[in-house]
């Protein structure tokens, strides 16, 4: 039991038994003032239970506390002894109520969430037509997990039924975070399932092969990059659709889903799991893997960390990779509060001139913008970015959608597509010249890292290279809360220069903003990543801008 | 009939009372004036109408809880102060009407003069600002309005329960305000749960006048703020009726503790 609860129990019964000595008194003392005294455990019990919040297993305690007041409307010693001992029994009954309850103190309200979210969701969702989103079919097919959730008062549950939910909307910006983010690790934890010593990736000429193996597994001739036939008898992108972490996980462009496709599936089995592959002299073998552990999520996400990592440099820094190439780390898509609240991220624009001027004097002409797993931030710090390498002149960014401000909602046609209101542009400084740029992204490169993608895709000396495109979420996000955790999902819409939804996919999951040059991931990149732990995509880039003629 | 005698003599007083009316007249001018300060805070472009009332209505219950402890406070207080409870009683008038004519009064009046405030923002709002806006339907502001109504006469039949049992006015006002402040750094206004908000008149207050709000913002220009103006019929209803209940206990408690009162 929580302290405000023994408290409360603790502080009633003593109030009780003081209240018999102070029925004795009040005989003795005439005085009509001594009647307050029976007033006083239910100011207790407010005080307490305001600051610790109600517990209906707690309803004896505070019907006992309340009760006492009873002993304010009369005089008579007898009935207030009475009083007092009934609503001291009536207290105790809630000791056994809550010692032996699973559910003490874990009462949540993930149904009235969900309700509340979904209803949000209808009003104010700005993408439901562009991405064919049946609310009320999420609804009712979800709304049975919350339940139960809510039955079994587990937050793990929750925490797998609102990712569930927003994985089906298929936009990076709807996502769940639940109060105590204990909950979520656990949550994925238990989605992922178990860990028999191996993550299985998919490689670009579309087979699958072993990665961040468990050195147990060598006597077993499996080891890093060898070719993976089955997982318990089917094809790892297809085990991998049986796996829970799967279906939590949230993907806007399909291609960047299909790069990914099979890398959940090694956590898919009992206590044991069947894997086929191809030995190293080529012979296809089945063995079974016993479970190392129930925990595949710690395997997944070290190998997925390996896949997606940027260059190991502070935030905004330059980084030299060889004579001419310098790397610019972009962790984030933040600066300082000054820049985003006074002078419009001048002070960044300044601070990376002054740090690309000087690589410049030492002979860097070219330069790699590293913005992988770039979650996003400020708008206005990808003007600021994009406006120093732009050629000179005025640049499109992004087109804000027309707002109804007397009815507060955003203008739409009759076929219900957004209106474009006015255009965002910047002005390019071109202070690179004629040096190339290359922006590397993954798939977890989103919202405002999608702006400074597809802005830059566009000017003539830039390519965008990664193994994946960029995330293709980049509407204005907005965080609803809830009681028990806090659901964000697309509130402000931008268009395009057209009139169509901003980089954002629709229902062929496409997103605007693709990379320009796909790096395969093959065998040696493979290699190169798990094994020499080098920045594989950082290499290749720096390699491809060495070779590139400047005109 | 004699309840009704009374009733009509402490009307007639309260409209006459110049304290009253300087009070009640007061608090008018300070709502016009917060609400005329608010709109001229949006600075180079002022607020809309929805906008000072959404960002007022909260902060005037503040106030209104004050109002209504001074004025709930001095109509049941002022006669112990100049013993007229005491010639009243003398001269054969039973209990129950001398407490009933003060108390149902003094709920209804500042109850009245809660209300007032809420009107004066409202058409104030609306008459400063050249238009309405988005962030708050009018429809919401009365609904809210409606519902805290019931909360205001909780808490001035807790006032007369303090009143009845202090009898200083201004110790009753002392006290609620002292209250008020415990309440506030006790319960997180914005993530109160309904059962968390109907313990207390003020979390209940702070329910039923804080809203859920949304945002969308253009890149490069404002950010524009949506409050859902309406609570849910599972929302409102055990707010209203708790607080009625909660308003009989007070008034019930109130009487019973004059009745056996030997007003020394």
């Amino acid at each position: 039991m929580v302290n405000a609860d023994i408290m409360l129990v603790a502080v009633g019964l003593a109030e009780c038994f003081m209240l018999t000595r102070a029925a004795v008194l009040c005989e003795k003392i005439v005085n009509n003032k001594w009647r307050l005294l029976w007033l006083l455990p239910s100011l207790v019990c407010i005080l307490i239970t305001v600051s610790a919040g109600t517990e209906p297993l707690m309803a004896a305690a505070y019907l006992g506390s309340v009760g006492l007041a009873a002993g304010f409307f009369t005089d008579e010693r007898k009935k207030r002894n009475i009083i007092s001992a009934v609503c001291a029994a009536v207290m105790l009954l809630s000791l056994p109520c809550c010692l032996l309850s699973k559910s003490y103190r874990k009462h949540f309200d993930f149904t009235g969430d969900f309700e509340t979210a979904v209803r949000s969701m209808k009003s104010h969702y700005a993408l439901t037509k562009h991405k064919g989103i049946d609310f009320d079919a999420l609804h009712d097919k979800y709304l049975p997990m919350f339940e139960q959730a809510e039955k079994d008062c587990d937050a793990v549950q929750n925490v797998i039924a609102w990712n569930c939910f927003c994985a089906e909307i298929h936009d990076g910006h709807v996502s769940y975070a639940p109060n105590d983010e204990a909950d979520y690790k656990k949550a994925m934890k238990l989605a992922a399932g178990n860990d028999y010593g191996l993550v299985i990736v998919k490689l670009s000429d579309g087979s699958f092969a072993a990665a961040q193996v468990d050195d147990s597994l060598e006597e077993k001739g499996i080891h890093l990059g060898t070719k993976v036939k089955l997982w318990n008898g089917e094809t790892p992108d297809k085990a991998n659709e049986r796996s829970l972490i799967w279906r939590m996980e949230t993907w806007c462009d399909a291609d960047n889903r299909d790069f990914y496709s099979g890398i959940c599936a090694a956590g898919v089995g009992g206590d044991t799991a069947e894997l086929t592959f191809a030995d190293d002299s080529g012979k296809e073998q089945t063995v079974t893997l016993p479970k190392l552990s129930d925990n595949y999520y710690d395997r997944l996400k070290k190998a997925k960390e390996t896949i997606d990592r940027g260059v190991n440099a502070p935030h905004m820094s330059w980084t030299k990779v060889n004579d001419t190439t310098a790397v610019l780390r972009i962790k984030f898509m933040m600066f300082d509060t000054d820049s985003l609240n006074k002078d419009n991220h001048l002070g960044m624009k300044n601070e990376i001139r002054k740090g690309l001027l000087e690589l410049m004097d030492e002979g860097v002409r070219d330069v790699i913008i590293d913005i992988r797993s770039n979650g996003g931030g400020s708008g206005d710090m990808v003007k600021g970015i994009a406006s120093l390498f732009a050629p000179e002149g005025e640049h499109y960014y992004v087109t804000n959608a027309l707002w109804d401000e007397e009815n507060g909602c955003y203008v739409t046609d009759a076929e219900g597509n957004y209106l474009p209101d006015d255009d965002v542009t910047f002005e390019g400084e071109n202070i690179l010249g004629n040096g190339r740029i290359i922006i590397l992204v993954n798939s977890n490169s989103g919202s405002a890292s999608d702006h400074l993608t597809k802005v830059m895709s566009g000017f003539e000396n830039v390519t965008v290279m990664g193994f994946t495109g960029a995330g293709g979420a980049a509407q204005g996000a907005y965080s609803l809360p809830l009681s028990c955790g806090s659901v964000s999902f697309s509130g402000s819409v931008m268009l395009d220069k057209d009139g169509s939804i901003f980089i954002d996919s629709g229902k062929d999951m496409q997103a605007a903003d693709d990379v320009g040059e796909h790096i395969p991931f093959d065998e040696q990149a493979l290699i190169s990543l798990f094994e020499n732990d080098e920045d594989y995509l950082l290499n290749v880039a720096a390699e491809k801008l060495s070779k590139t003629d400047h005109k | 009939m004699e309840l009704k005698n009374i009733i009509k003599a402490q009307n007639y007083q309260l409209v006459r009372s110049r304290n009253l009316r300087s009070v009640v007249i007061g608090f008018s001018a300070l709502t016009l004036l917060f609400v005329f300060i608010i709109h001229n805070n949006g600075g180079e472009y002022p607020l809309k109408g929805s906008e000072i009332c959404s960002m007022l209505i909260s902060m005037l219950s503040t106030f209104n809880l004050l109002l209504s402890a001074v004025v709930t406070s001095l109509i049941c207080g002022d006669d112990f102060g100049d013993r007229a409870v005491n010639f009243e009683l003398s001269s054969g008038t039973r209990r129950i009407y001398s407490f009933l004519g003060r108390a149902v009064p003094a709920i209804f009046f500042s109850t009245g003069a809660v209300l007032l405030q809420y009107i004066l923002m409202t058409a104030g709002a609306a008459a400063v600002s050249s238009t309405w806006g988005c962030e708050l339907e009018i429809g919401g502001v009365i609904q809210r309005t409606l519902i805290a109504l019931p909360i205001f006469m909780r808490l001035s039949a807790f006032c007369v329960l303090l009143t009845y049992i202090i009898k200083k006015p201004i110790a009753v006002v002392i006290i609620l305000q002292a209250i008020a402040v415990m309440m506030s750094m006790l319960a997180d206004e914005g993530g109160l749960a309904l059962s968390t908000s109907l313990m207390t008149g003020m979390t209940s207050l702070s329910k039923a006048l804080s809203f859920r709000k949304w945002y969308t913002f253009a890149l490069g220009g404002d950010q524009r703020i949506i409050c859902e103006p309406y609570l849910t019929a599972g929302e409102w209803i055990p707010l209203v009726l708790v607080s009625l209940s909660a308003a009989a206990a007070y008034i019930a408690a109130a009487y019973h503790f004059f009745l056996k009162d030997d007003l020394k």
